[in-house]
């Protein structure tokens, strides 16, 4: 066993322990600086590991690592499976969680319990890193629980405000039950199945291969496969607000504190959309038992078409909301409606090269998206959060006070719309590519229909911070840590446009290497590879 | 290269020609206008009053300072306008017409997002500079207007590029050590098919639509009657042009004159192939390309002087009706002549 | 002379032009202006037809009546519908329409079944 293996295996058990270790610090710690340091210092080791593991990822030439937990060989035991792409959103997400976990070191002073607070957030990350890596659907289950419950309770945070207790009550209301379908649909493969690891599933759903451990099947895989992806995409469309599952959002997203939001959208819900593309890319692709009687491509059109909706939905949505979060949530919804688009585009009359680009801009755009919602949002949090305000109206003109959001705001706008030198240009670009090579003029259309809505409903942030001039007089706060946050995001977004010719060619190897047919074959080899270790070679 | 660069930025087709053209643009829809309404028209400056758009912008630039308000943000306005400006002359670039022209894969959503989306956030932006309720109800009429417009003129446009890349795929035009392709939906290698497409009477009917609704939505994004809602006089004041005074109405006025140019010669050039059936640097080729300027010249400019002003629920259903439905059914027409003819 | 290339290169090839012809543009339009004259130092006021500006409550509009009119005139019918009947805010018609995409997953589940058991 390798290092960058053991690494895979420990990042996620050093998060939950370190969440779980913060309660019994606290009986003798009080100290909030002391907190703001200790998760700072476990998020970065996080992304540490998870840029480890990706970099020797690319150095093995994106061969799939494997870490056992306990030694189990595969199937018996839990996995983690990283390879290209979710090394890659690994690395990402655990980006966009480390800059939570430092905008929070600024946000503290708002907060009276940061025990909590520190507690719940570390529990989100190791949910979030867990559903990433795991190559198992169960564990993906449990990782499942560990992320909904981190999300209930950061959304209930603020429990005297009644916008977040009733927010928090909705979410956890139907996310407890939406959880318990997905336990449903594990079960259900596991009875057809015999398995639960993913590579194994894998195996025999699409390359009709048994192994010694697990054996062949128990039952009726085709009419189990359809049962559980049904389940399975409705819970994971429901995490990554898909319309119609994208009601929670908003409703979270305006009251909960900031630096939650910027991971909710930057990490939590691209999980989401992660496991969709692993469910129908890698364990039930175009050669698999769920192709074979036209679900598939059947599910991928109704994907299309609800990532169409979404899309209209969340930017109509956008021009009549009031409170800042809300309608970032909406600007959310719609971009997860534009990266469902181009995540659908796998029906099996649509040729690979055009599915490869539909991919790529699918990574590229949740970087270009997650990075652009960050900054946007970093950048109003520390208006709205010094203001103790988040009705835009109220916010009028603050950000003349901090000319640092004003520059984060217009670059973060000119990201999420796509303005040329800007790196959501590129991923727009490459979306446009896809569906009109595809022959689907007609979402191209689309496409820039939700671009002019949306944009109207950036321009209205644009138009209420910036523009109207001052004319009460505020107390200034010190914008601290946020100073190089939303300064290297605003170069970041700048930098994905200039540099992304060679972003792209990175991108779609990491593409190639691990959603097309290339890239399935090495996620079972390197399972296969561990199964040889036991059985001597067989 | 960097002289005939430089060359085609700045002079041709760059920023005098542009300026040029926008001038002598917004001469010919005063005068014609004014004679379809029997008034004079411009006078003063020039032969017929030819020099007096031009005069107008140089007196505004140079001669008159402008009013500095309290609340406004003169040195952002300027900004936004001029990069509304040099994002046009840089759309040029994807012409035929330029000394260096790029040609590229897909290059036409370049131009859509630098012509549709830079340029009208620039220009709302720039008025959103001035505090004024009357900028910023005719910031908001302009905008909801943009949010039907858009969309419309890039299915609109869009349709013959379709069209062009289907008929170009066949027979290959760009040719790279002996592997001859077509770049599909290039502008450049689009405007050099789409002429032959009209013969085909199938073509011809889609490209008909989606012309007629280009040239509303073009209509609308100049903010000619009948849709100068956003800067309704009489009823807003002057809209969002309300609080432009000096250099800034100057620039202002200069960028809406080139976006409306702009888009006329791209029309040219996608729908009707430029200086088609001759060649560009042949008399015939140029005189056509003269002809087809103002013939579509004309037609905006019959219907600004035909109609008055719409309200803005009148005008933003009228822009659905005839500009945003043909838009998408000439689009959805050639898709499927593509995969049958 | 025609380039051709791929539409990233392109795009930033054009974009950096358009950036260093906006400073550019940008210097002219700055030494071409009639420079300051003194007499106008006092800032004025903003126009309002001639009317003066304390008829007005604020000096500018709240960004939530920049599309009064798009959401309450142009667009009234698709803004009460996804108002009044998608978001409402209240649990059960969330519930009302997650649960009918599930149904339609579950429903293209039992034709897909439906499918296989025919061929």
């Amino acid at each position: 066993m390798n290092h960058a293996s053991s690494i895979v295996g420990a990042i996620t058990p050093l998060l939950a322990t370190a969440s779980f270790s913060v309660p019994l610090l606290s009986l003798f710690i009080r100290s909030k600086k002391f907190y703001n340091a200790y998760a700072l210092a476990v998020s970065a080791i996080a992304l540490a590991m998870a840029s480890w593991t990706f970099v020797s990822l690319v150095e093995g030439g994106y061969k799939p690592i494997i870490y056992r937990f306990g030694g189990w060989p595969p199937p018996v035991g839990i996995v983690y499976e990283v390879d290209a792409l979710n090394g890659f959103l690994g690395l990402y997400a655990s980006l966009v969680m480390f800059i939570a976990f430092l905008f929070s070191t600024w946000y503290s002073k708002f907060i009276d319990d940061v025990i909590w607070y520190y507690t719940l957030l570390l529990g989100l990350e190791t949910g979030v890193i867990g559903c990433i890596y795991t190559g198992d659907v169960f564990n993906l289950f449990v990782m499942l629980e560990v992320l909904s419950i981190s999300a209930y309770g950061l959304a209930a945070f603020f429990t005297r405000r009644p916008a977040a207790l009733e927010a928090a009550f909705k979410y956890a209301f139907i996310g407890a039950v939406i959880t318990t379908l997905y336990f449903i649909a594990t079960v259900i493969l596991y009875s057809a199945y015999g398995t639960l690891n993913m590579a194994d599933l894998l195996g025999k759903s699409t390359l009709a291969s048994s192994n010694g451990f697990s054996g062949w099947l128990f039952g009726d895989i085709a009419s189990a496969s359809l049962a559980a992806i049904a389940f399975t995409l409705w819970v994971f469309t429901f995490k990554s607000a898909l319309f119609p599952n994208h009601f929670w959002v908003p409703d979270v997203y305006s009251a909960a504190p900031v630096p939650v939001i910027a991971a909710f959208s930057g990490a939590v819900e691209v999980t989401g959309v992660y496991v969709v593309a692993r469910f129908m890319y890698t364990l039930f692709g175009a050669g698999s038992v769920l192709a074979l009687n036209g679900y598939r491509d059947s599910i991928l059109l109704m994907l299309l078409v609800l990532g169409v909706a979404s899309g209209l939905v969340g930017s109509l949505m956008m021009i009549m909301q009031k409170n800042a979060y809300r309608l970032l949530g909406y600007s959310t919804i719609s971009h997860i409606g534009l990266l469902y688009m181009v995540l659908s585009l796998g029906m099996s009359y649509v040729p690979s090269d055009v599915l490869k680009t539909a991919l790529t801009a699918l990574i590229y755009h949740i970087v270009n998206f997650g990075l652009g919602k960050v900054l946007m949002i970093s950048s109003i949090g520390l208006v709205s959060a010094s203001a103790g305000e988040r009705d835009l109206d109220k916010l009028s003109g603050l950000s003349r006070l901090y000319p640092i959001a004003s520059i984060g705001i217009t670059m973060a706008v000119f990201q999420l719309i796509g303005l040329i030198p800007f790196g959501g240009f590129y991923s727009k670009l490459l979306m446009y590519q896809a569906f009109i090579s595809s022959g689907q003029l007609i979402l191209a259309v689309a496409l820039i229909v939700v671009s002019a809505i949306s944009s109207l409903g950036y321009l209205k942030i644009f138009y209420a911070l910036i523009f109207p001039p001052l004319l009460r007089s505020y107390v200034k706060e010190s914008e601290g840590v946020l100073m190089p946050i939303i300064s290297a995001l605003a170069i970041a977004v700048l930098l994905l446009g200039i540099f992304s010719p060679a972003l792209l060619k990175f991108i779609e190897a990491v593409v190639e290497n691990s959603l097309m047919p290339k890239g399935v074959e090495m996620y079972y080899g390197s399972f296969a590879e561990v199964l040889r270790g036991y059985t001597g070679g067989g | 290269m960097i002289l005939e660069l430089i060359v085609s930025a700045l002079v041709f087709p760059g920023v005098l020609f542009i300026s040029a053209l926008s001038f002598f643009t917004e001469w010919y829809l005063r005068k014609s206008v004014a004679h379809m309404q029997s008034r004079m028209g411009p006078t003063y400056v020039g032969p017929i009053g030819l020099l007096q758009p031009f005069m107008d912008f140089v007196k505004l630039l140079v001669v008159k300072e402008e009013v500095k308000q309290k609340h406004s943000i003169i040195w952002l306005a300027e900004l936004f306008g001029v990069l509304g400006i040099s994002a046009i002359v840089s759309s040029l670039l994807l012409l035929p017409l330029s000394p260096i022209r790029i040609a590229a894969d897909y290059d036409f959503l370049i131009y859509v997002y630098l012509l549709g989306v830079m340029v009208p956030i620039a220009m709302v932006a720039m008025s959103l500079c001035m505090s004024n309720p009357f900028v910023s109800a005719g910031a908001s009429r302009l905008l909801s207007m943009i949010l039907i417009v858009e969309p419309a003129f890039f299915a609109g446009m869009l349709t013959p590029i379709s069209i062009a890349t289907h008929i170009s795929s066949s027979t290959p035009v760009f040719c790279e050590e002996a592997y001859c392709r077509s770049p599909p939906y290039s502008i450049f290698y689009s405007s050099i098919t789409i002429g032959s497409a009209w013969s085909n009477f199938v073509y011809a009917a889609a490209l008909i639509t989606a012309l007629a609704a280009v040239i509303v939505s073009v209509q609308a994004k100049a903010m000619l009657n009948p849709f100068n809602i956003p800067e309704a006089e009489q009823e807003l004041i002057a809209g969002i042009k309300t609080e432009f005074s000096g250099p800034l109405l100057a620039i202002f006025n200069l960028l809406h004159n080139v976006e409306l140019s702009s888009s006329i010669l791209f029309i040219i050039y996608v729908f009707l192939g430029g200086p088609y059936p001759f060649r560009h640097l042949s008399i015939q080729g140029v005189l056509v390309l003269v002809a087809k300027y103002i013939t579509i010249l004309t037609l905006v400019a019959v219907v600004r002087a035909l109609f008055g002003r719409f309200r803005v629920e009148q005008g933003v259903w009228i822009l659905i009706k005839y500009s945003l439905i043909p838009a998408i059914a000439a689009v959805a027409m050639a898709s499927l002549f593509n995969l049958y003819v | 002379m025609l380039i051709v290339s791929d539409p990233v290169s392109a795009s930033i090839f054009i974009s950096l032009m358009m950036l260093c012809l906006t400073l550019l543009l940008y210097l002219v339009v700055k030494a071409l202006k009639p420079k300051h004259s003194g007499s106008g130092d006092e800032s004025r006021e903003m126009y309002l037809g001639g009317e003066h500006p304390n008829i007005l409550s604020k000096p500018h509009v709240l960004q939530s009546g920049l599309y009064w009119a798009i959401v309450f005139r142009d667009f009234k019918r698709v803004y009460r519908g996804l108002v009044e009947k998608v978001h409402t805010g209240i649990a059960i018609d969330w519930a009302y329409y997650m649960t009918a995409w599930l149904l339609i997953l579950l429903l293209l589940a039992i034709i897909a079944l439906g499918v296989s058991s025919l061929i």
